[in-house]
């Protein structure tokens, strides 16, 4: 029999409502911070090459029904370390880049195996736990970077190391890697410059994404979302896949965080990845994401709207009020917002879910009755 | 697959990303050279600086001119430094083009290349050894310098440094 999907209107508005507002503030607030579009169009290019990889790691765990990974911070603190370890052996370019990744690929393993279990154990409640996991390994990694390296790490160089002689300093330069990978292919377009090699990166992941949700442990991923006491009825090792739907996003945020800090030219050792996980969660909801369902497009228009908005947002808060900061504390206040918002909606769309599904059985009760 | 046959291919793989690791640490290996146009003595001969030294780049343009007591700069990825240098001896004299190739060592981030001495060193009988036009740049520690670290949490953490 052939069913057909009644189209319905408050159903699509409502869940393309952050999406449909954000263009709506875009809109607005573009005319008003009278930026050039050749700027806006540069800037939004850049702020993709930059991004997107991160964001991307964020969808496999999404599709093991585990929420929103915000451990994808471990993931940028293990690319950090990687980064650090590489500019102090003075490994430069491209090649720096691809040490830097591999070397952050165990230390995110370790990391993501360390948060899947935790997360195993409180099944339901895995975005809190996740959140409160990250506060708990920047602790520790405060106490690698700030008082292990340097004096039991070996780090030789005083340019990183703190003048005590020991821990890293504020920043780290990467200098000798800047926009390496962005610049590996030249191309400019009507004065829009365009990271080619970035690009091809994230087609590839993206590329591998698609794929992988057609291998049986992607399949796996998606029965354990969708269900888990089926899948597991199913014989599929629940645990297992989600663990590894963790690990897998780790390694990505890791390999993400160094395109990431490429792109910048420093690493802010105390505070880069402290907001990454927290920017890049809310770019995936503004783009049309759930809790429970993302997508590659959502990952892409999301880029687009966040650092649309990131960008006019000060331009336009100061030609509003006469202040910038305004702006500033617009765009910070929206990153949060949008991620309570899209919380609120998919605990409320949980229970309309669960009341419309004991109604139908009532309805069901009372037709036998 | 065979429990077996699964754990050679996963060995092999972490030997090829091993490989990959080594190799690229070894093709970026970055090094600064510093290219010194100044008097140099060596084992009691002495290099006299030249009037000009030009170094150019693989389109034969002159990226960096230094006059007598100069020092050049440049960064390299690898262990293998060569460029093109012109040379005007004296003041009048013709420029003269040079090839300058040199391995440097690995664990070294800076090099000291002395031009009129690594020229001078092939031009004799036997030529000069390495250390007559070659130095390690070691820089100087400056030790006033004082950084704070700002963890910036809610529990008010600072570090001196």
């Amino acid at each position: 029999m052939k069913t057909t999907k009644k189209f319905d209107l408050r159903s699509t508005l409502r869940s393309s409502s952050v999406p449909l507002l954000f263009i709506l503030i875009c809109a607005v607030c573009i005319p008003i911070s009278g930026l050039s579009p050749s700027y806006l169009i540069n800037e939004i290019t850049t702020r993709m090459g930059r991004n997107a990889f991160l964001i991307l790691s964020l969808l496999i765990p999404i599709m093991a029904g585990m929420g929103l990974n915000f451990g994808m911070t471990l993931g940028a603190m293990a690319g950090e370390i990687a980064l650090i370890f590489t500019a102090d052996w003075q490994i430069i370019g491209i090649p720096g880049m691809i040490l830097a990744m591999i070397l952050s690929v165990p230390i995110s393993v370790v990391l993501g195996l360390f948060c899947g279990k935790i997360l195993n154990m409180a099944k339901g409640r895995e975005m809190i736990t996740s959140y409160i996991i990250s506060y708990f390994i920047n602790g520790v990694y405060q106490l690698v970077v700030l008082y292990l390296m340097g004096s039991v790490i070996p780090i030789k160089h005083s340019t990183i190391k703190l003048p005590r002689g020991y821990g890293i300093r504020n920043t780290v330069s990467l200098l000798s890697m800047r926009q390496k990978l962005d610049n590996l292919i030249p191309l400019t377009i009507a004065g829009v410059k365009i990271p080619v090699a970035t690009f091809l990166v994230i087609l590839l992941l993206c590329l591998v994404i698609v794929w992988f949700r057609r291998t049986k442990l992607g399949q796996d991923m998606r029965a354990v979302g969708q269900d888990m006491e089926v899948a597991r009825d199913a014989g599929i090792n629940v645990e297992r896949t989600r663990i590894l739907s963790i690990v897998i996003s780790t390694v990505l945020a890791g390999i993400g965080m160094v395109i990431y800090l490429q792109n910048m030219g420093n690493i802010a050792t105390y505070s880069s990845h402290s907001q990454i996980g927290m920017f890049c969660i809310a770019a995936l909801l503004v783009g049309g994401a759930s809790v429970d369902k993302a997508s590659i497009g959502n990952v892409f228009l999301g880029v687009i709207l966040f650092h649309t908005m990131f960008i006019v947002a000060p331009k336009a808060g100061a030609y509003i009020t006469g202040d910038s900061m305004i702006g500033e504390y617009f765009r910070v206040f929206v990153s949060y917002a949008v991620i309570t918002v899209a919380l609120i909606m998919y605990e409320t769309n949980k229970r309309r879910a669960k009341a419309d599904q004991g109604a139908q059985l009532a309805k069901a009760q009372e037709e036998e009755a | 697959m065979k429990k077996a046959t699964r754990i050679v291919i996963r060995l092999l793989a972490i030997a090829v990303i091993i490989g990959v690791a080594v190799a690229m640490a070894i093709i970026g290996r970055g090094h600064t050279i510093y290219l010194d146009n100044k008097d140099h003595e060596y084992n009691g001969t002495t290099y006299e600086a030249f009037y000009k030294v030009e170094v150019l780049d693989a389109n034969m343009k002159a990226t960096q001119k230094l006059s007598a007591g100069d020092r050049g700069m440049e960064s390299v990825m690898g262990q293998k430094y060569s460029t093109v240098v012109a040379v005007t001896r004296k003041e009048g004299d013709k420029r003269e083009g040079f090839m300058i190739t040199y391995q440097i060592p690995y664990g070294m981030d800076g090099v000291i290349l002395n031009i009129p001495a690594y020229l001078g060193a092939a031009d004799g009988e036997t030529p000069a050894p390495e250390e007559a036009y070659m130095e390690e740049f070691i820089p100087v520690e400056v030790e006033d310098d004082t950084e704070e670290v700002v963890l910036g949490d809610e529990f008010d953490l600072t570090a001196e440094g």
